[in-house]
């Protein structure tokens, strides 16, 4: 049994270096594709991804344990969310292809090349469900990134978001009819 | 049903990929995280104003309190003498083995300490602890004549009624020093001076 995420929290704001270090393990991943899926843009989600966490150690001193750790921290990524959407006005992210230099798992490989036909209509749904995640409205797609990646209850999207459950209810059931729709074909 | 697809869809969208930071911004982060940790600013930025306010709220304090402090000593004073004077006079008992607590443990045990008698005891303890509350209605007595001259002189007249002369000179002299330019009433004068 670790420690808590919040009593991590704590002990990095009393000097312990290491506790950091555990706590960013555990999270950096899902912050990670919840920014990058959020902005799309490498280069820029990798800007912000940085500055949250910065804005974590800074905030180091302020932090009181009143709601899960993962609860403060996706509220600070969802703040600078906001302000890069404001910067570029609020509407979905444009489509881009895939990047390139992005290895994912269940690309062709190998070991994939046994059962090509199967792996080419995974890939293909799965390409459409990254198309429709994208085309989301940024509060749509946010919702169900912060349940996915976060694992953020409905009350938790609530107050990281500064909104109510019902709202959040109702953004994450248009999300997930669209991307349902999606894989569908 | 709702809850199954939404597994599915869960399963599907962790099938996009897990991409993790590269690990040189790993690097940069961790290592921001430790310069914070070392350096730890924010506590040394207000110790030092909070000491020095901690020290002049104690310094205020001190001095307010010393400066109440002159009425307090002068009852315990007046109250002293009149507690062993009656004390030695009766040469007082050893402390009885009830009396463990502070105002038994003040009168000091004589030569004669230990032929006392349990009668004797109780009522030297009686006498003692009447003295205090009696020390203190005397000095209280001369607080409030000193508030007010008609009252220190009616003292006074007192004093010179029950054939205490000398007592009753030594107020008046000082009641003089004190009120100097205090024009006394003749019908009054005859009553403080001494015949």
């Amino acid at each position: 049994m670790g420690a808590t995420d919040e009593q991590l929290m704590l002990a990095y704001a009393a000097g312990d270096a290491a506790a950091f270090e555990t706590l960013y393990a555990r999270h950096k991943g899902g912050l990670y594709r919840f920014v990058l899926r959020g902005i799309k843009e490498r280069g820029i989600a990798e800007e912000l991804f940085q500055e949250i966490w910065m804005r974590v150690i800074e905030s180091r001193a302020r932090y009181a344990p009143q709601a899960r750790f993962a609860t403060w921290l996706y509220t600070i990524a969802h703040h600078r969310m906001v302000d890069h959407w404001r910067k570029r006005g609020i509407v979905a992210v444009p489509l881009e292809p895939d990047d390139p230099d992005d290895p994912a798992p269940n690309e062709p490989t190998a070991d994939g090349a046994r059962e090509p036909q199967r792996q080419a209509e995974t890939n293909e749904q799965l390409a459409r469900l990254e198309r429709a995640l994208q085309a989301l409205p940024p509060p749509q797609r946010e919702a169900f990134l912060l349940r996915e990646e976060g694992g953020l209850s409905l009350a938790e999207i609530a107050s990281t978001t500064g909104s109510n459950e019902e709202a959040v209810k109702s953004r994450l059931r248009y999300a997930v009819a669209k991307l349902r729709g999606a894989l569908d074909g | 049903m709702a809850e199954r697809d939404d597994e599915e869809l869960s399963n599907r969208y962790r099938a996009l990929g897990r991409e993790e930071p590269s690990a040189e911004l790993d690097a940069k982060i961790i290592a921001a995280s430790r310069r914070a940790a070392a350096s730890r600013p924010r506590p040394g930025r207000w110790m030092l104003p909070l000491s020095l306010a901690a020290v002049i709220v104690l310094s205020v304090a001190v001095t307010l309190q010393m400066q109440h402090e002159p009425a307090a000593p002068e009852a315990p004073a007046a109250a002293r003498p009149a507690a062993p004077a009656e004390n030695a006079a009766q040469s007082v008992a050893s402390p009885a083995p009830e009396q463990q607590g502070p105002a038994a443990a003040v009168p000091v045990p004589g030569p004669a300490a230990v032929m006392g008698r349990p009668s004797r005891e109780a009522a030297d303890r009686e006498r003692f602890e009447r003295a205090a509350p009696a020390a203190a209605e005397e000095r209280a007595r001369q607080l409030s004549a000193e508030e007010s001259p008609q009252r220190w002189l009616e003292q006074i007249a007192e004093l010179r009624r029950e054939g205490r002369d000398d007592e009753a000179d030594r107020r008046l002299a000082e009641f003089r020093r004190r009120y100097p330019a205090y024009r006394i009433p003749e019908a009054t004068l005859e009553r403080v001076e001494r015949r």
